[in-house]
C-alpha cells in the first residue's frame, strides 16, 4: 500500500519522530527494563517473565543516488514469557522523500511517500549469560510480512559483559521474497553481521562504536554486493526506561563486476543510517 | 571483488568477535569458603542452597537488567537491595533468600580477598 502525500520537509519528519519518543517517555512506568547498549546489535538477554517494554524505533537513511531521505518506524511491543524466552510484536512503517523523474518528462520532482511496511514477530531464547557464564549465546527468529515482501530472518547472538566493557556479535542470515513491484517476484539472500564494542562511562551510560556489513545475492542474478557501516553509539538506561543511538555512515562497498564505480553502493544503500531505539516498561 | 572476499571480511568480524570474549564467570560458584562466609550471616547454610541462590540470581535476575557482580554492594546491603527488586521480578519470597544468601556469602569472600 502506497501513498503519495507531496512534499514534506525532512526535518518535519524528524521533529515528529522526536516528538513522538519524547510523548511515550512521559507515560513510561517507573520500573526496570533491559537495555540495549547498541541499535543493530541485539543482546542476548530476555525480559522476566510477565514483563513487557514498549519499544519505538526509528532509523533514518539518508542520501542515494539523488536526494533521498527514508524514515522507518517501527513499534515494538516485547513481552517476557519464561527465564529465557521472549517474543514480539512489530507495526512497521515507512516514509521515503526523494527526487523523482515525471512520467511526462522534465525536472525531478521532490515527493514524499508512506509506505506500510507490514508486520513483524519475533521469538528470542537465552541459553547463557552474558555476565554469568564464559559468553552469552542465544538465538533470534523474526518473520516479517508486508505487501510488497515478506522475509525470514534467523540471528545467533554472542554477547559478553567484562568489567566495564560489553561486547556483542549477531550473525544474520536472511530469505527475502520480493512480490509487490517488481514485475518478477525476487527472492534474495543476505547475511549480515553486526558487532558492537562498547565502554561503560557511568554505571547507567555507554559508549561504543557499531560495526555493519551486509552481503546480498540475489537468486538467479547472483553476489549483489557487500556493504559496511561503521559509527559511533551511545546508550543510556534509569529505571523503567532506556535510550540507544547511533550514527554510521557507509564505509565502502564490495561490488559485482560491471557496477558503477565508486567505492559506496548508493543505488542499494545509503550514504548514511542513523539508528534511535527507546524502550519503556509497561 | 568477489563474494568471497566479502565472506572473509565477515569471519574475520567473527573471529575478532569471539577472540575478545572472557572465560572466566565473574559470578562464582559457591565452594567451601562461600559456605563458612554466609554461616557467619546465616548459620547452617548449605552449598546446595548456594548453588540454588546462584541458577536463581542468573535466572531471575537477568530479565531486568545486566547482572551486577556480588562486589557491586557490600554483604549488607544486600538483602535489602534484593528484597526492593523481588516484586518486580516476581520472585518467591523463598527465592529471595536464597538469592540474597548467595550474594552475602559471595560478597563476604569477595571482601576477604581484596
Amino acid at each position: 500500500m502506497r501513498e503519495v502525500v507531496g512534499m514534506r520537509s525532512p526535518r518535519l519528519g524528524l521533529v515528529a519522530a522526536f516528538a513522538s519518543s519524547a510523548a511515550a517517555l512521559s507515560l513510561a512506568a517507573p520500573a526496570a527494563a533491559s537495555e540495549r547498549q547498541f541499535t543493530y546489535t541485539h543482546n542476548t538477554a530476555t525480559l522476566a517473565p510477565g514483563q513487557t517494554e514498549l519499544e519505538p524505533w526509528t532509523t533514518f537513511r539518508v542520501g542515494r543516488e539523488g536526494f533521498y531521505f527514508r524514515m522507518q518506524n517501527r513499534l515494538e511491543l516485547e513481552a517476557g514469557f519464561t527465564d529465557w524466552l521472549q517474543g514480539a510484536f512489530y507495526l512497521n512503517t515507512s516514509t521515503i522523500t526523494k527526487d523523482v523523474e515525471p512520467e511526462g518528462g522534465g525536472p525531478k520532482v521532490r515527493e514524499t511517500e508512506f509506505e506500510w511496511e507490514g508486520v513483524s514477530l519475533e521469538l528470542k531464547a537465552k541459553l547463557s549469560d552474558a555476565v554469568a557464564d564464559a559468553v552469552g549465546f542465544g538465538l533470534y527468529l523474526e518473520p516479517s510480512i508486508s505487501p510488497t515482501e515478506g522475509e525470514l530472518e534467523l540471528k545467533v547472538l554472542l554477547d559478553k559483559r567484562a568489567g566495564d566493557f560489553y561486547f556483542a556479535y549477531n550473525l544474520v542470515g536472511e530469505y527475502e521474497v520480493k512480490y509487490g513491484e517488481a514485475e518478477e517476484v525476487e527472492h534474495e539472500l543476505v547475511l549480515e553481521n553486526d558487532l558492537g564494542l562498547a565502554g561503560y562511562i557511568r554505571h547507567d551510560v555507554t559508549l561504543g562504536v557499531e560495526i555493519r556489513n551486509a552481503t546480498v545475492w540475489v537468486v538467479d542474478e547472483g553476489f549483489e554486493g557487500s556493504t559496511f557501516f561503521a559509527g559511533p553509539a551511545v546508550s543510556f538506561h534509569q529505571k523503567g526506561f532506556w535510550v540507544s543511538a547511533s550514527f554510521m555512515p557507509q564505509l565502502f562497498s564490495i561490488k559485482p563486476e560491471g557496477a558503477a564505480e565508486g567505492v559506496l553502493d548508493l543505488e542499494h544503500n545509503e550514504r548514511i543510517t542513523s539508528r534511535l531505539l527507546i524502550g519503556m516498561d509497561l | 571483488m568477489s563474494a568471497r572476499v566479502a565472506l572473509g571480511g565477515a569471519i574475520v568480524i567473527a573471529a575478532a568477535s569471539v577472540a575478545a570474549v572472557g572465560c572466566v564467570s565473574p559470578i562464582p560458584n559457591p565452594g567451601a569458603a562461600h559456605v563458612n562466609a554466609a554461616s557467619t550471616v546465616y548459620p547452617g547454610t548449605t552449598v546446595e542452597e548456594l548453588r540454588e541462590g546462584r541458577s536463581l540470581y542468573v535466572a531471575k535476575c537477568a530479565g531486568c537488567h545486566q547482572l551486577y557482580l556480588p562486589s557491586h554492594l557490600a554483604p549488607a546491603r544486600w538483602p535489602a537491595s534484593v528484597s526492593e527488586m523481588r516484586e518486580r521480578a516476581a520472585i518467591s519470597e523463598a527465592h529471595e533468600k536464597m538469592i540474597s544468601k548467595y550474594l552475602v556469602a559471595a560478597a563476604l569472600v569477595g571482601a576477604a580477598g581484596d
